[in-house]
């Protein structure tokens, strides 16, 4: 058998439905229609940005004393190198002469990563303080601390609310979540729990809400982004198992790109007609930036507005998960994000299987 | 006739005024030779019947000569139903401005397409060198092989050479050839000729002093009741060499075009109109109360039924009456949202799905297209389904609600628990009782399907009971009420009689059941009721091209109305 094939075989028995149902139980499909930075927020930001929120590339450029010859010579704010180096691409070669104010609170929201209360250094993680989670609990969410004073982040703000369309308008931001074995949705110690890069577009419904149950196809193409993992179900809340290595298609800010998300685990409250709760993980900084860099980095980071230098800078600092084993340093950032979901119908490709059907299986969906 | 051809190049040279008059000028020339000939006593049976050509026998025509590229964003006025259907409307349709407005957009949309640049070479069967000249040859070819196909009938010399005139008039500075091409299709495309579907008598030389359908007549009548479009060339020559006439000729033209694919577009046509599908032009459902079913859905649900149709009567062959009880269906992607579970198809893909042989859904009347074309925005409606049953698929009248009929019961049954209770309210009043017996409880054997046609075990936390009684026949689930009707004499007899009438253009006269529909019912009895025997069956009756001399039919005759709107 050649590799082609052996993939091939990996590809059939991933999809296969006989697989995922061959835990007994219910099938639940999920399908995510919001992915945005679990943040703390109050009004203005003022209890937990109190310096205020952060300026963009194009404040940060008109502070330079040599900005209008700047201007003139390569055109836009992103280019404050000594040479004109762009500062998403070239980050180290740009100073801000403006500050960046950082996140000032103890609350927020997120996973615990590392399994540690106070945030000490263990094998897989840097030190690093903790948020108090709503629960009282100690969780990981470094990221925040990045973007969390930056208003394009925050709710109503100009990535967040561009994201939430794109999600919508482009098939390759669709991430399936398939629940499996799921005997209830109140209590149940085991289920499967599969993820898949979808197909198909969202249909609106009345008011541009997204209605539940529309049909959703796996794209077969992708293996990559295709992870299994188990999990648990307390008290109508999921918890996965974490995924190693999660690779998530990302169209972001009109550019595509993917996300390397390790240990990614979902918290997710199952509702009705959907679920919501928190995706965490550790954004892989390198993966992380290239993505930022090509779809916030541009005139989008003086929308934002943020800097793309303090970013990288601060995104390197906070960072507290995946120590480099010579260095030391963390390679990776704890992330959290808000994801929203409506319930789908999930159709396996190329299986007979799938178009026999009996409605007794699905009355109680 | 030779009053056709000035007419035409009136239509084409003038607005919709000119051809209103036009219209009516040339109606008044056809009733006119009627007259004359009756005054001669020459044809004293005979009256010519008319009908005008519906929008798929429209575009299915257009597509057909020019290509399948040809689009038609018009919609034509709606035709009055008549005994059911619209085919028979058509024999008294009123052309008014508004509709005249309508075939005046949709001959210059096709003009345009079959003239444009890159489609000349496929529409076109001749390429003049020079576009700024006349060139009387190509165009003659156009006209004469594009006429032929749509006036039904090879065109007369006066014909022609007034078309041709009128193309080659609009070569100069204001236009060049292809203008004059578009000028004289769509004087085409506006003629009578090509609008109204006319059958013509002639002496019937096998019976002395009796009459039959003229060749081409019979050609008109047999693709528009197969293809829901004009003969094709083959048909058109047939006509005209008399192999039409002949046993072995016609039952070669009916074969043929049992097995043409062209048959779909009849078949589509057909059901079109007896399902009503027109309904769902007007069909609305409450997205906060049925969320899945959006726009999307509600096209899908349409289509949904035409599908199932073509699938079931085409694609697999199956006798119509297991229609009923098939465990087949057609989805898409949205429709899957209705139904609940997920299928692998496309977003504008079709795909043949199988239902569990236990599934609650089986046959016709348990896919959303029907279930969720009767019933109201918001919830569902035994009357409606029932309604719809009885008239469509049985062919039975159900009276209209009468006028002072008291809802006031109904408007406190809110407290009651399933649909069975609230239609129980019509069983207290004698004004109700009478038409809700025979919809509801038929209706009620499908309440286990919403107002949007989602499966639902209960209705407000009650069970729903779907039992019930279709003409002494007991059934306790919607499958076994789709078995029921499957079994349903009427549901046979209502097809055929559809079917006959739709391709004859006129109402049952009085016997012509017994004589016609019954024998026919007889034969295919025994053969089954797969559409080509049934359409086999009807066409090469002795009934289908028969002319029954008697005072009935004369005076059925189809009668083409007209009114000017000034």
């Amino acid at each position: 058998m050649n590799r082609s094939c052996a993939a091939l075989v990996c590809l059939v028995t991933l999809l296969s439905p006989v697989a995922a149902q061959q835990a007994s139980g219910e099938t639940i499909g999920l399908v995510i229609t919001e992915w945005r930075h679990a943040l703390y927020e109050t009004p203005g930001g003022k209890e937990e940005c109190p310096a205020g929120l952060t300026q963009g590339e194009m404040a940060q450029h008109q502070a330079m004393e040599n900005s209008q010859e700047l201007r003139e010579t390569f055109g836009y704010f992103t280019n404050r190198g000594p040479n004109g180096e762009h500062s998403a691409y070239m980050p180290l070669l740009s100073e801000d002469l403006l500050p960046s104010p950082e996140l000032q609170t103890r609350i927020g929201y997120g996973l615990n990563l590392d399994g540690t209360q106070t945030g000490e250094a263990t094998n897989n993680s840097c030190r690093h303080e903790k948020f108090e989670g709503p629960e009282g609990t100690a969780v990981d969410n470094q990221l925040a601390r990045v973007v969390g004073c930056t208003a394009s982040w925050r709710t109503g703000g100009f990535a967040s609310e561009f994201f939430k369309q794109e999600i919508v308008n482009f098939p390759l931001n669709r991430i399936l979540i398939e629940i499996s074995g799921v005997d209830s949705e109140e209590n149940d110690s085991e289920v499967m729990v599969h993820i898949y890069k979808g197909l198909d577009g969202l249909s609106l419904g009345a008011g541009g809400t997204i209605p539940p149950f529309q049909n959703q196809r796996i794209d077969e193409r992708y293996t990559r982004y295709m992870y299994e993992t188990k999990g648990s179900i307390t008290d109508g809340v999921l918890t996965t198992e974490p995924i190693q290595e999660a690779w998530f298609p990302i169209y972001w800010i009109t550019t595509p790109a993917e996300r390397l998300v390790r240990d990614m685990r979902l918290r997710l409250t199952l509702t009705k007609n959907g679920a919501e709760g928190i995706l965490g993980g550790y954004e892989d900084l390198k993966i992380w930036w290239s993505a930022h860099s090509r779809g916030m980095g541009g005139a989008a980071a003086s929308v934002g507005p943020h800097s793309n230098a303090w970013y990288y800078r601060a995104a390197h600092r906070y960072a507290d998960g995946y120590p480099d084993p010579e260095s030391g340093q963390c390679t990776a950032i704890s992330a959290a994000y808000q994801i929203n979901a409506v319930r789908a119908l999930i159709a396996h490709p190329g299986s007979d299987d799938a178009r026999m059907h009996n409605n007794s299986e699905t009355a109680s969906r | 006739m030779k009053y056709m051809g000035d007419n035409t190049v009136a239509v084409a040279k003038g607005l919709s005024r000119v051809l209103a008059c036009s219209m009516l000028c040339w109606l008044g020339s056809a009733m006119a030779v009627a007259g004359a000939a009756l005054a001669d006593g020459e044809m004293s049976e005979m009256q010519p019947t008319m009908r005008l050509i519906s929008q798929p026998q429209y575009l299915n025509t257009v597509r057909a000569i020019f290509g399948p590229q040809m689009e038609l964003n018009v919609r034509f006025a709606p035709l009055r139903r008549m005994e059911g259907m619209m085919a028979l409307g058509a024999g008294q349709a009123i052309v008014t401005s508004g509709a005249l407005d309508s075939l005046d957009r949709a001959a210059h949309l096709v003009a345009e397409q079959v003239v444009a640049p890159e489609n000349r070479q496929f529409t076109i069967p001749c390429q003049p060198v020079a576009t700024d000249v006349r060139n009387d040859a190509c165009a003659s070819q156009f006209i004469g092989s594009a006429g032929r196909l749509l006036y039904r009938r090879a065109l007369t010399k006066t014909e022609l050479h007034s078309l041709v005139e009128l193309a080659g008039g609009s070569v100069g500075p204001a236009g060049d050839f292809y203008d004059g091409l578009e000028l004289a299709l769509v004087g085409m495309l506006l003629s009578p000729n090509f609008l109204f579907i006319q059958e013509h008598l002639e002496s019937d030389p096998q019976r002395p002093g009796g009459w039959r359908l003229d060749a081409h007549s019979k050609a008109s009548r047999l693709s528009l009741m197969l293809w829901a479009s004009g003969p094709d060339t083959e048909l058109i020559d047939a006509a005209e060499s008399g192999v039409l006439h002949t046993d072995a000729g016609l039952q070669k033209q009916v074969e043929r075009m049992l097995a043409s694919r062209r048959l779909r577009d009849g078949v589509r046509s057909f059901f079109n109109d007896f399902l009503i599908l027109e309904g769902y032009d007007n069909l609305t459902k409450d997205e906060t109360i049925f969320p899945a079913f959006n726009s999307k859905v509600l096209v899908d649900a349409r289509e949904q039924q035409l599908q199932l149709i073509l699938d079931h009567l085409i694609q697999r062959d199956e006798d119509y009456r297991d229609l009923f009880t098939t465990r087949h269906t057609m989805l898409t992607a949205n429709l899957a949202a209705v139904y609940g579970f997920p299928v692998s198809a496309r977003p504008s893909e079709w795909v043949p799905y199988e239902l569990a042989v236990d599934d609650e859904r089986g046959g016709f009347l348990t896919q959303v297209g029907f279930l969720a074309q009767h019933a109201h925005p918001g919830r569902s409606s035994p009357t409606r389904r029932g309604k719809a049953l009885r008239e469509i698929m049985l062919c039975q009248h159900v009276p209209d609600a009468p006028p002072n009929v008291d809802f006031s019961a109904l408007e406190d049954a809110d407290g009651l628990p399933t649909a069975r209770e609230r239609l129980d309210v019509h069983n207290t009043d004698r004004t109700c009782r009478g038409c809700h017996a025979i919809t509801d409880p038929i209706g009620l054997g499908l309440e286990n399907f919403d107002g949007a046609g989602q499966f639902r075990k209960t209705e407000k936390g009650f069970l729903i009971d779907p039992a019930g009684t279709l003409d002494r026949v007991d059934f306790e689930t919607a499958v076994e009420l789709g078995s029921a009707v499957r079994d349903n004499p009427a549901l046979t007899a209502c097809l055929v009689q559809r079917v006959y009438t739709a391709a004859i253009g006129r109402p049952l006269l009085d016997g012509e059941e017994a004589e016609v529909i019954d024998p026919l019912l007889d034969r295919l009895d025994v053969e089954g009721y797969r559409w080509k025997d049934v359409l086999r069956a009807v066409t090469l009756s002795d009934a289908f091209f028969g002319v029954t001399l008697t005072p009935e039919l004369t005076a059925s005759t189809a009668k083409l109305a007209y009114q000017h709107e000034d």
